[in-house]
């Protein structure tokens, strides 16, 4: 069953093409990671999916219902937080939390001292005063302690220590466990590696590519380290990048799918030793948006 | 002394970034005082001058718009007919120009070689205030320089460049602080207007209920006017009594408020985290878990503030109400229109519909706090969970209207309270008073409410130019102007009935059918619009 599904999505504001025809689903028990660079539009994105936006064009469903007619349907099962924190100034922390909660139509009390004491948070403070990590953990606490089936976050983890980001990373497997479903926007590619199951990556507001882990490193190059016994400078291939030769050892990119042809034609130099490194995440991302970052 | 390190500094330099803006006003303000100076000395001899004192100080609703008049002669004349508009335009110009070098510097954080060096905390208010003062005193040399130029006594055109540049000085007192508690601009301009407000309030039922004396043509406000710093230069009556002692609470008033002001800057750390806040509830109270909860913690402050406010008046009126007798009584002929109803009576629904016009200020900005939540991005939290925008909308408009008749009934009863053994007043009449302009002010309220659904963005300049056309046009500044009859429908205010009158039905239909009308579209725009998110 299918959570989230955005069909074709348009979003223009102004004169600014926001989403390009956007296309994203999300399977029930799924976590999937939403990534890409400043302003390609995640956020615009997650605002359509919780109806605080209306799109242009195309459908946007949750849980299988409309997600702007039916936003308030939608929002009983979903937990949200945002982008930009913004709290009301002379509420506590910890009464945010419990209205959130009883504004979504309940909250599992336990679950709230529980979070309280994993994030090390202190509720009876007034927002304003808090720092821009323990705004975040307010949002984070009120949405994790919430009944929700499907959690929004967008970019949850911005101003978190290193330690807080490993609870939240925690918190959500637990999620997971309890088969819910998570749509997580973020920067941070570590992070959507560690907890992903499938991956989105918006650019310019279109999904550039979607799949599993796996299958997005299948899609780029693989760095090929590679010694070999005799005329290494006369090997060349049309299909290898980055070339460059230091006596007998060749260092080259290729892409997954001319592996097999690239190596059977290295056999005839007669290969000594070879490594090759699985890319990481930032080099798939470097690889999709290699020209927005030299532009 | 390290704390006011640098103030000679920012003084300079906020001569130099602003220089151009002051000129401005301190030129326009000259040249305004001069033309109306040269009306009144070209146009006026002393007959003529007789007559519209007479004309202007014997008609109450016209003295409350006026200073009370000292005297025959033509400075006091200047005085009395120009002094409210100059003292209000150089109010604006203190409140502008102390909001431009403390808030706005800060919220925009500026770029000058001068903030680069070693600041002491208390100099960018330091110097603002001394910027605003040198403003103040550039305007009593100005207008004694216009009445001087009219070959009027040199010392006395003098004191009236003074009695009018100690409202603005008191002003920059008021502004010190509100700049440290408002977190913005906009707002710390509201307290000041606020404040302007409240006081020309009382000074201006002061001079309604005073007595004129035909033979000295002289207003002697009602004592109450002590209570408001626009009557402390009012009854400073300068080229009769010269008054001159009453710089005294002035001085005095300024000096306290701007203490303060500077202490609040120390208190204003504590809320960046300095030393840790006072701690607060580890739950909520039941009571907050709903959008009508929640808009009714969030308003609660100003709420309070305003029910002592309100309160303040309503005791003040009534205690006082026994002289309305007497003060109408000098008005030769006025007795007969009154039929059944007392001249108390008649005179309480009067204030009852002045008073209302800060209530107008009260509803519009409550109901405006559902656009600034959407500006601010908190509402994003409220929308995203299980609340739908129709009923966030429907709160907040009850929110309000609960609150408008709490202090509209506050103010009845505190009026009533306050009559207790001075004077037999009418309950009903006052109620009913309270009630109709209630009517008029959610006609206000129903159209902000519409402008927040349709035109986001517009809506608070909107509400604003609304709200000024209701008050401009209304019934108690309306006569100001010499417009056609037909302009002043405009304000709902027109339609509301006054005791005098008899009860028509029609213009309360009206009003009813636009709120309807008015807040059914805006509910369905805001229903079906995008949020104006950051
Ligand atoms: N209210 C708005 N008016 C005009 N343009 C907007 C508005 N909101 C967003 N945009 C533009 O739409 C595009 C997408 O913005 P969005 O906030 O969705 O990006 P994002 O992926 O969330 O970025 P980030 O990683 O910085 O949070 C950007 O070009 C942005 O400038
Ligand atoms: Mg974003």
């Amino acid at each position: 069953m299918k959570v989230i599904e955005m069909k074709n999505v348009d979003k223009i504001y102004g004169t600014v093409q926001a989403l390009k025809s956007l296309n994203l689903e999300v399977e029930k028990g799924e976590i999937m990671g939403f990534i890409g660079p400043n302003g390609a539009g995640k956020t615009t994105a997650t605002r359509i999916l919780l109806g605080l936006l209306q799109s242009d064009s195309g459908e946007s469903k949750v849980f299988g219902l409309d997600a702007f007619e039916n936003a308030f349907e939608i929002h009983k099962k979903v937990a949200y937080v945002p982008g930009d924190v913004t709290l009301w100034p002379n509420l506590t922390g910890g009464e945010f939390i419990d209205l959130l909660g009883s504004l979504r139509g309940g909250l599992n009390r336990d679950k709230k001292e529980y979070l309280i004491k994993l994030f090390d948070f202190d509720p009876t403070k007034r927002c304003r005063t808090y720092s821009k990590g323990n705004r975040q953990k307010v949002a984070l606490i009120a949405a994790l302690a919430s009944e929700a089936e499907l959690y929004i976050l967008d970019e949850p983890t911005s101003g978190l220590d290193p330690l807080m980001e490993m609870n939240f990373q925690k918190c959500i497997r637990e999620a997971k466990e309890e088969g819910k479903t998570v749509l997580l926007s973020s920067h941070i590619l570590a992070e959507v590696e560690k907890l992903c199951d499938r991956v989105s990556i918006i650019r310019h507001g279109e999904i550039v590519e979607t799949g599993s882990i796996d299958e997005l490193r299948h899609l780029t190059r693989l760095s090929l380290e590679v010694i070999v016994e005799k005329d290494a400078d006369k090997f060349s291939h049309p299909r290898i990048h980055d070339f460059n030769i230091v006596d007998n050892k060749l260092h080259f990119q290729v892409e997954g799918k001319d592996l097999n042809e690239v190596l059977s034609e290295l056999n005839k130099y007669k290969i000594v030793s070879l490594i090759s490194k699985p890319p990481t995440l930032e080099e798939l991302f470097m690889h999709h948006y290699g020209d927005d970052l030299s532009a | 002394m390290h704390r006011f390190k640098g103030t000679f500094l920012l003084v300079k330099s906020n001569l130099r970034r602003d220089g151009l803006r002051l000129a401005i006003w301190l030129g326009g303000l000259t040249i305004l005082s001069l033309a109306l100076m040269s009306a009144y000395a070209t146009m006026m001899d002393e007959e003529a001058l007789k007559e519209i004192i007479i004309m202007r100080a014997s008609n109450p609703a016209i003295r409350m718009l006026d200073s009370p008049s000292p005297g025959l002669s033509l400075g006091g004349f200047y005085t009395a007919r120009s002094s409210v508009l100059m003292t209000i335009l150089i109010i604006a110009m203190t409140i502008q120009t102390m909001n431009k070098h403390t808030r706005e510097n800060e919220e925009t954080g500026v770029s000058d070689l001068v903030s680069s060096t070693m600041v002491g905390r208390y100099a960018p208010l330091t110097a603002a205030i001394i910027v605003t003062l040198l403003a103040n005193i550039f305007m009593i040399f100005a207008t004694t320089f216009v009445l001087y130029a009219y070959d009027l006594d040199l010392l006395y055109s003098f004191y009236t460049g003074v009695s009018f540049s100690l409202m603005g000085i008191f002003m920059i007192g008021v502004m010190a602080i509100a700049v440290q508690i408002s977190q913005t601009t906009s707002g710390a301009s509201k307290i000041g207007w606020l404040t302007t407000l409240f006081f020309f309030t009382i000074s201006a039922l002061g001079n309604l209920l005073g007595d004129f004396n035909p033979e000295t043509f002289k207003v002697a406000s009602h004592n109450i006017t002590f209570l408001s710093p626009f009557g402390w230069y009012q009854q400073m009556a300068v080229f009769h009594e010269n008054n001159m002692y009453l710089i005294v609470p002035f001085l005095v008033s300024f000096v306290i408020l701007s203490c303060i002001g500077y202490k609040l800057i120390n208190k204003r750390d504590v809320g960046h985290g300095l030393i840790p806040d006072k701690s607060g509830r580890k739950d909520a109270h039941k009571n907050l878990l709903s959008p009508l909860g929640l808009w009714r913690n969030l308003g609660r402050k100003t709420f309070i503030l305003w029910l002592i406010i309100i309160g303040a008046f309503g005791l003040l009126f009534g205690y006082v109400s026994d002289e309305f007798e007497e003060g109408l009584a000098e008005i030769e002929g006025l007795e007969y229109i009154f039929g059944d109803i007392s001249s108390t009576d008649y005179f309480l629904a009067m204030i009852i519909s002045i008073v209302v016009i800060c209530l107008l200020f009260f509803y519009i900005n409550s109901l405006l706090r559902l656009r600034r939540e959407e500006v601010d991005g908190t509402i994003e939290n409220i929308l995203a969970s299980g609340v739908t925008r129709s009923k966030l909308m429907a709160m907040k408009i009850l929110d309000a209207t609960f609150d408008l008749f709490v202090l509209i009934i506050l103010l009845v009863v505190t009026i009533y309270i306050g009559a207790i053994g001075q004077a037999e007043v009418s309950f009903l009449t006052m109620l009913e008073a309270g009630v109709s302009n209630a009517f008029a002010i959610m006609t206000v309220g129903a159209l902000v409410v519409f402008a927040i659904g349709l035109i986001p963005k517009l809506a608070s300049a909107f509400a604003y130019l609304m709200m000024l056309i209701a008050i401009g046009l209304g019934p108690v500044f309306g006569p100001m102007f010499n417009i056609d009859e037909w302009f002043y429908n405009l304000s709902p205010f027109s339609h509301v009935r006054t005791p005098l009158e008899d009860f028509v039905i029609l213009p309360y239909l009206i009003m009813s059918v636009i709120i309807i009308i008015a807040v059914t579209i805006g509910f369905n725009y805001y229903k079906k619009r995008n949020l104006e998110l950051n």
